[in-house]
């Protein structure tokens, strides 16, 4: 069983492949606006180090959100097309649930304007997720994990290849493909003034 | 010869479309999902909405083209999409949808500009006569532009400011006719005498318009008659403003068509469907030497099958992209022609 996982959805491009739920390679690097043009470079050259082709993948995870609409729609233009088109099974995970992992932690994303897109998780599984505004989080206790510094401290980047594998009981598989949209949580009247 | 099948995919504004196209003529499947309707209620194309409908249509609108055409995505010869010019949040999508394609099946990709598709279009309902002059005006874009054969593009003059469409969309703002508005302003001036005077445009280059300066004049006259509690007559507004639009295109045009030979004279684009526009075309060219194209309506608007013409002659130039190449909105032909 071959698994592709693909992260676009915040700062970074996240790049996975697993075979029977063991990580074969990945790509994780900061790619703030350039996951567009480097998504395919990456990945193609990804798949010639484990010498796999494209119809050798038999399931694609990616995030659908919340994060940069822009970099929302990358991944899943990709596996919207790719899963549909060739008839492979497609997944998908929270980013906050990514950016959690099993652990116990607050997740906080800006999403610009003072406010940031958080997700309080446990053992993987999701409690509360949403939008807050900077002040709301700075008052949260315990273990804060993504753009802390909005909050004064360091950012926390997770381990986001050992998350997607860890998470693989959290995947959720999508049963209609075409319909499947971004989770974008910000309301309507965010973007159409 | 070896037929050349392209599919092709565009998604620069408003529509996503995908078409598969057999040696830049015969239309297997021409698959277009509009979202006018949603852009119809906010008055005008919103990007973030666009991107949004993109990408959750993208993947149905392929399936349904490949499936249409009665083919498999493995039997075509390259995979075609809209680099540019447009809107990025849309461009995005169709380009990543292009990639997925090429990459799944490893089949070569052929960055295409958008205006150079919106001429090949009437390639789909006749055949083009090198070299050739064309009228491109749409929501986006007014140029007159020379093609000395398939594979090179001059822009001779080209608007100095907003598109024709986008003149249009904002006098019928004006006139609360809605959105779109060349199509509303067409009907609403129909027989109708042009009265008001209403300012000329000015440009720089011979054969360059311009209609930021006309779109301005529509409002000071509105303004002006507002305050002086004078009525005006909204057929003859309409009226005025398109009869100073068109006869500064036609003006240009041919202007610039004597500076040229040509075979053909084409028209291009979603304005290409304004009837005004080509009875003036009409009465233009009737006793010049030159043959002159109009296309109907659907060759006109957005679509991919245009797309795939377009990429018919990029495959016969060899004109092949890579996967490092990422929308471009302001893309230039110079950018990708080889
Ligand atoms: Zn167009």
């Amino acid at each position: 069983m071959k698994t592709l996982c693909m992260d676009t959805s915040h700062r970074y491009l996240n790049l996975v492949l697993m075979e029977n739920d063991e990580v074969v390679a990945s790509y994780s690097e900061y790619a703030w606006k350039k996951q567009s043009e480097s998504i395919f470079v990456e990945l193609i050259s990804l798949m010639e180090s484990v010498n796999w082709q494209s119809e050798d993948i038999d399931e694609v995870v990616i995030t659908v959100g919340p994060g940069s609409y822009t970099g929302i729609r990358i991944a899943m233009s990709i596996a919207k097309v790719f899963t549909s088109s060739m008839n492979k099974t497609l997944y998908t995970i929270s980013t906050l649930q990514l950016y959690a992992g099993l652990d116990d932690v607050h997740v906080i994303l800006d999403a610009r304007s003072n406010r940031v897109y958080y997700g309080r998780y446990k053992d993987g599984k999701m409690h509360e997720e949403g939008i807050k505004t900077v002040d709301e989080v700075k008052e949260l206790g315990g273990q804060i994990v993504g753009d802390a510094s909005l909050i004064g401290s360091l950012d926390i980047i997770p381990d986001f290849v050992k998350n997607f594998k860890d998470l693989r009981p959290f995947y959720q598989k999508v049963e209609h493909i075409h319909a499947l949209i971004p989770t974008y949580l910000k309301e309507e009247s965010a973007y159409l003034k | 010869m070896k037929d050349i099948t392209i599919l092709a995919i565009e998604s620069s504004c408003d529509e996503s479309a995908c078409a598969i196209v057999r040696n830049g003529k015969e239309i297997l499947s021409n698959v277009v999902a509009t979202q006018i309707e949603v852009h119809e209620k906010f008055g005008g194309v919103l990007p973030e909405v666009a991107s949004r409908l993109h990408v959750e249509q993208i993947s149905a609108v392929i399936d349904e083209a490949v499936e249409k055409a009665g083919i498999s995505v493995a039997d075509v010869d390259a995979i075609a999409y809209t680099r540019g010019p447009g809107l990025i949040g849309s461009l995005h999508v169709g380009v990543q949808a292009a990639k997925t394609l090429a990459w799944a099946y490893h089949k070569p990709l052929l960055p295409i500009h958008h205006i150079k598709s919106h001429i090949f279009a009437n390639n789909l309902i006749t055949n083009l006569k090198f070299p050739l002059l064309a009228l491109v005006v749409s929501g986006g874009h007014s140029e007159i532009v020379y093609m000395k054969d398939d594979n090179s593009y001059e822009i001779l003059g080209q608007t100095q400011d907003d598109a024709i469409g986008e003149a249009y969309d904002k006098v019928a703002r004006v006139l609360h006719l809605g959105y779109p508005g060349g199509p509303k302003i067409d009907k609403l001036a129909k027989g109708v005498e042009s009265l008001y005077k209403l300012p000329q445009p000015k440009t720089q280059g011979e054969f360059d318009l311009s209609f930021s300066g006309l779109k301005s004049g529509v409002l000071q006259f509105v303004d002006r008659c507002k305050r002086k509690g004078e009525t005006y007559d909204d057929a003859t507004l309409a009226a005025s403003f398109q009869e100073t639009a068109l006869n500064e295109i036609m003006d240009k045009l041919v202007k610039a068509i004597d500076t040229v030979e040509v075979n053909q004279v084409l028209l291009a684009g979603g304005v290409a469907a304004n009837s005004r526009l080509r009875e003036k075309m009409d009465e233009a060219f009737k006793d010049r030497k030159e043959e002159l194209i109009l296309p109907p309506l659907w060759v006109c608007t957005d679509n991919a099958a245009m797309v795939a013409v377009a990429g018919y002659f990029a495959y016969k130039n060899e004109a092949f992209g890579d996967f490092s190449q990422s929308a471009k909105p302001s893309l230039k032909v110079m950018d990708i022609q080889k």
